[in-house]
């Protein structure tokens, strides 16, 4: 985390001109005094704060990370009210790049910013870490420039041509080894194995996220990189030659994905404030 | 042979043109996987795609194309070439695969890279052995060549000139590359007969072959170790390098028979001159190996045992697949 005010930068994919815009409106909220929500992504490591560079604690595995880089995709954003009602984020402006990066001329992206969503009073947020496959099956159409960014951002692949859904790298010292570099990279290996995973995450109890037209709520949600690693399926980069880019690795990597996020607090800012 | 059907119109001010394309499909092949609902085939589309393919710019020496590799008289492949020749002389370690029948496949390259078709060009255009540029750049020598703002404009809607529309082009134009007019096709519409010759190889073809060259597209695209001795020098683990399992060791992809007469070398190392040879492999040359397709064993032979003769009438049925009228189709042609 950085305590300075983050530029952000949200690259969605852009709409193409759709014939028919008629959809099915069962089950879906009126859009009543609508309002915009803020996601926060607060990249930390193990109940700490990740800096970018700086060594943290051993893990399960005895290995002590050091993270030049966290960028992964978060997409299909869902709100979730307290009576179980799901509002989804219109699915072509839901892709977004979430980054902390060694490399200075890539801006941090941590905030989401979803416009014109219905007021309610929201307790629950449920997101993808990755590209669906629904969306891959779309190939480029409607990928505007998000490919472009998604490239910037070292998310693309080109010997199996896809997106990378997570890049986390870094150095990591064990009793076997010091300062070795490590490749975390997750991603498509099949239609079977897409590795693509969404997550349900609660906000605390007896809070919520309240939206209107008058509140702009910021949603504070850490990310766990150490959980990455170690939140069931304890990963070992020794085991894996220091490098995570497929096979039954990233398949672990995948499984513990879901677990690496939470909502820490929500702050219900009047519509034009921010908390920070 | 394939038609094109122009079935409406409409433009708006800054010359995009939409004149929609209905793709038509043979009766005999199967569904066709490409979603056309997302990159609606149109005119100015697979024109601009056709001249993107054919377009030096997409290397970084300006002088490698798709269409450098992928010729036509041979079915879009490197003819002559175990491996192909990219920029600056640097050779792959693949060899070419056709062009051909895109729209109804489901997984792109020998060890199936990418399952999307739009998404396949970034491979050859990123690969330091072949045409080693990046798509940015590749934008970038467009938006500066002449030309190309007007064809890019005429043929999207956003008339942008960006990764997405420079892939959906190239798309559209190999989704029209459909390879369906050979002899064995006129044979199975009932227009010629195979020669008594060529009928023996068919059914020996479909006892020996079919279950993994199967379908009008002769392959079922799967990937499967077909039990060739790994070449040491390159140690190509094939579908493994993408997927990353152990279990996916030197599997490759089923190739297409289409056009298989014109495509010499084979295998996906092109280690077979001719397809004698490949025959000959395959009565007496699998090798075991952990992954070995089972339908490759029966007890304790390997391979698929055929006499001298038989193997003559199933490569006079392989030439069958050969149509002249793909390979000759001036709409896929550099011009």
């Amino acid at each position: 985390m950085k305590s300075n005010f983050l530029k952000s930068i949200v690259v969605s994919f852009s709409l193409l001109a759709l014939a028919s815009c008629s959809s099915d409106d069962d089950g879906e909220m009126d859009n009543v005094n609508p309002g915009q929500v803020t996601l926060e992504f607060d990249n930390g490591f193990a109940g700490n704060d990740l800096i970018i560079g700086n060594a943290n604690t051993a893990n399960a595995n005895g290995e002590a990370l050091t993270v030049s880089r966290l960028n992964y995709i978060v997409s299909n954003i869902v709100l979730i009210d307290e009576d179980g009602m799901e509002y989804a984020y219109p699915k072509e402006s839901s892709y977004f790049i979430i980054s902390e990066d060694s490399n200075d001329e890539l801006a941090d992206n941590t905030k989401v910013v979803l416009e014109n969503v219905p007021a309610g009073t929201y307790t629950a947020v449920k997101f993808g870490i990755g590209v669906d496959k629904e969306k891959y099956d779309q190939g480029l159409s409607g990928a505007g420039d998000f490919w472009d960014a998604a490239g910037e951002y070292d998310m693309t692949w080109s010997w199996a041509a896809g997106y990378k859904y997570i890049n986390f790298e870094g150095t990591y010292t064990s009793n076997s080894t010091t300062d070795e570099q490590y490749w975390v990279h997750l991603g498509r290996a099949s239609d079977e194995v897409t590795n693509y995973t969404e997550t349900t995450i609660d906000v605390p109890a007896s809070s919520a996220i309240i939206v209107n037209e008058n509140m702009a709520p910021e949603v504070h949600i850490i990310t766990d990189a150490n959980a990455l690693l170690t939140a069931t399926e304890v990963v070992s980069l020794e085991a894996y030659e220091n490098a995570i880019m497929g096979g039954e690795g990233a398949v672990k990597v995948a499984t513990n994905v879901p677990l690496a996020f939470k909502i820490d607090h929500v702050h219900n800012n009047k519509a034009g404030n921010s908390s920070h | 042979m394939v038609l094109l059907a122009v079935i409406g119109c409409q433009s708006n001010d800054d010359g995009y043109t939409n004149i929609p394309v209905e793709l038509e499909v043979p009766a005999h092949f199967p569904e066709v996987t490409y979603n056309l609902a997302h990159n609606p085939l149109t005119k100015n589309g697979i024109e601009l795609g056709r001249k993107l393919f054919y377009e030096g710019a997409v290397s970084s020496t300006g002088t490698v194309s798709c269409g450098t590799c992928h010729e036509q008289k041979y079915a879009f492949t490197h003819h002559g070439h175990t491996f192909s020749h990219g920029v600056n002389d640097l050779e792959g370690t693949r060899n070419t695969p056709p062009v051909q029948n895109m729209a109804f496949l489901e997984n792109f390259a020998w060890d199936g890279a990418t399952g999307h078709l739009d998404l396949f060009p970034v491979i050859p255009i990123t690969t330091e052995v072949e045409m080693d540029e990046t798509l940015e750049n590749v934008i970038e020598k467009l938006k500066n060549k002449s030309g190309y703002k007007k064809l890019f404009a005429e043929a999207f809607e956003d008339g942008e000139v960006n990764s997405e529309n420079f892939l959906l082009a190239l798309s559209q134009f190999m989704v029209t590359m459909i390879s369906a007019d050979a002899r064995y096709d006129k044979y199975i519409n009932n227009q010629v007969q195979l020669t008594e010759l060529e009928q023996q190889g068919l059914a020996l073809f479909e006892q020996k072959c079919a279950s993994c060259h199967a379908t009008a597209l002769f392959s079922d695209g799967s990937f499967r170790n077909n039990g060739l001795q790994p070449n040491t020098k390159l140690n190509d683990l094939g579908r493994s390098v993408v997927t990353g399992f152990v279990e996916d060791n030197y599997k490759f992809k089923v190739p297409s028979l289409r056009n298989i007469a014109v495509t010499a070398p084979y295998m996906h190392d092109g280690r077979f001159g001719t397809l004698e040879a490949v025959l000959d492999f395959y009565n007496s040359g699998v090798v075991d190996s952990q992954t070995l397709d089972p339908l490759l064993r029966s007890g304790e032979r390997l391979g698929i045992a055929t006499t001298a003769e038989e193997r003559v009438a199933i490569i006079a049925f392989l030439n069958t697949l050969t149509d002249d009228t793909f390979l000759t189709d001036k709409r896929f042609s550099e011009k």
